[in-house]
């Protein structure tokens, strides 16, 4: 713990947010610098809405050679294999058939049509995803999407990468995935937890001083197809986003990247959720879309 | 035909060469030294993992003391063998709590 000025800047990047907290203003600029870097890196390698991208590569043609986009896959993957699939970064072409298949800004929020798709086959495809070296390679007609773990993923990166190189504090908030490196100030990093990362209003205030908080919600990025309500949290038993049990749910865990795979496969798994993440000792928040709370682990009680 | 240098270009021949003779053994040793001392470190810090990684307490053995006092409507941690989480596989650092806290936030966490 440090006593500290905290500053900050915000700016935004890769379709969100991005806020980025020091301990030491004079380390700021470096912070932000460097943080400005590991996203346009990330965007380059991981966007599915950018056609020079390395993903979009690896979703035209089934293989692309990239060191970034092999890390991120492979972060992917053992999220994938840690949830038992509930966190499934093969439902791109999902996503795309459900009509996210730009930038969240450009995606219409009602259209007529009533979206139908097929159930992904038993046999999780992601399993049969490969990285070997820098070069990732696909089954054909898979498209990856690797909205679940990225941000968050980049987000550890960006806290632990500034860390090290200005010996502060440092807090890296991209689109609410908050991930925290070196010395926390006194008291900790104190978080809103809420639905929407842009809101100031809500929820709960809680701290922490190590390792990552991440929320996922059903509420912010959605959109409607007929009369069916969409939004991105896939199911991957059904290939359709995950029933609205949870309005949102925030976890804490070790890494920002550990808490948002987390907070996604609550949101999929629905009524089971507290009970995984209590097997699994990870503090959460869990609200239900008629707003009651319930907590999990060791997650504080409200003020 | 062979031209016999005269005795001052002879000598500064001889001095260049000695020169970059010399630059290339320092460069040399310099660079067996330098890596020397790179795989001293790789190896010191392969041992201090490896003493971390045996030292840090198995998370599955932390039996969460405050079972009984959980607020209504939590869900207290239960001891089921499951396989460990991304960032927290095997005896790695311990899972950071949250704490409660009246500080005002200095940002949010929410969907986006």
């Amino acid at each position: 713990m440090t006593t500290a000025m905290i500053s900050g800047v915000r700016f935004d990047a890769i379709g969100t947010t991005a806020h980025v907290l020091v301990t030491r203003p004079d380390t700021l600029p470096v912070a932000e610098t460097m943080s400005r870097w590991v996203l346009d890196e990330l965007d380059l390698a991981c966007s599915r809405f950018r056609a020079d991208s390395a993903l979009s590569l690896l979703n035209r043609t089934g293989s692309a050679t990239h060191p970034l986009l092999a890390q991120a896959v492979g972060v992917a993957l053992r999220a994938a294999e840690d949830t038992g699939g509930l966190v499934d970064p093969a439902l791109g072409s999902y996503m795309i058939t459900l009509g996210y298949d730009r930038t969240f800004a450009e995606v219409p929020r009602r259209g007529p049509t009533t979206v139908d798709i097929d159930a992904p086959p038993a046999r999780q495809v992601w399993r049969d995803i490969t990285v070997t070296g820098d070069t990732v390679t696909v089954p054909r007609g898979v498209k990856v999407d690797l909205g679940a773990t990225a941000k968050a993923w980049a987000a550890d990166v960006a806290a632990r990468r500034i860390a090290g190189e200005t010996g502060a504090g440092v807090l890296v908030n991209l689109g609410g995935d908050v991930a925290v490196a070196g010395a926390a100030p006194d008291g900790g990093w104190s978080v809103r937890v809420t639905a929407d990362h842009a809101s100031d209003q809500g929820g709960q205030v809680v701290a922490i001083d190590s390792g990552g908080l991440a929320t996922s919600s059903v509420s912010v990025r959605s959109w409607q197809r007929g009369d069916r309500r969409l939004h991105h949290v896939l199911d991957p038993a059904t290939g359709f986003p995950a029933a609205r049990f949870w309005q949102y749910a925030s976890v804490s865990a070790a890494s920002c990247v550990a808490a948002n795979t987390a907070s996604t496969a609550a949101l999929v798994l629905g009524d089971r959720a507290p009970n995984w993440l209590a097997a699994r000792r990870l503090p959460a928040r869990l609200v239900a879309t008629g707003g009651a709370v319930t907590t999990v682990a060791e997650w504080p009680e409200e003020e | 035909m062979a031209q016999r240098l005269n005795a001052a270009a002879r000598d500064a021949a001889a001095s260049r060469v000695t020169l970059i003779t010399t630059g290339v053994v320092s460069l040399s040793l310099a660079g067996t030294i330098g890596l020397g001392y790179g795989i001293a470190d790789m190896v010191k810090a392969e041992k201090a993992k490896a003493q971390q990684a045996a030292e840090a307490p198995d998370p599955q053995q932390d039996t969460g003391s405050q079972q009984g006092t959980v607020p209504q409507g939590q869900v207290p941690p239960k001891q089921t063998g499951q396989p460990s989480y991304p960032g927290t596989q095997g005896k790695q650092t311990p899972k950071p709590k949250p704490k409660p806290t009246t500080k005002p936030p200095v940002t949010s966490s929410g969907g986006s």
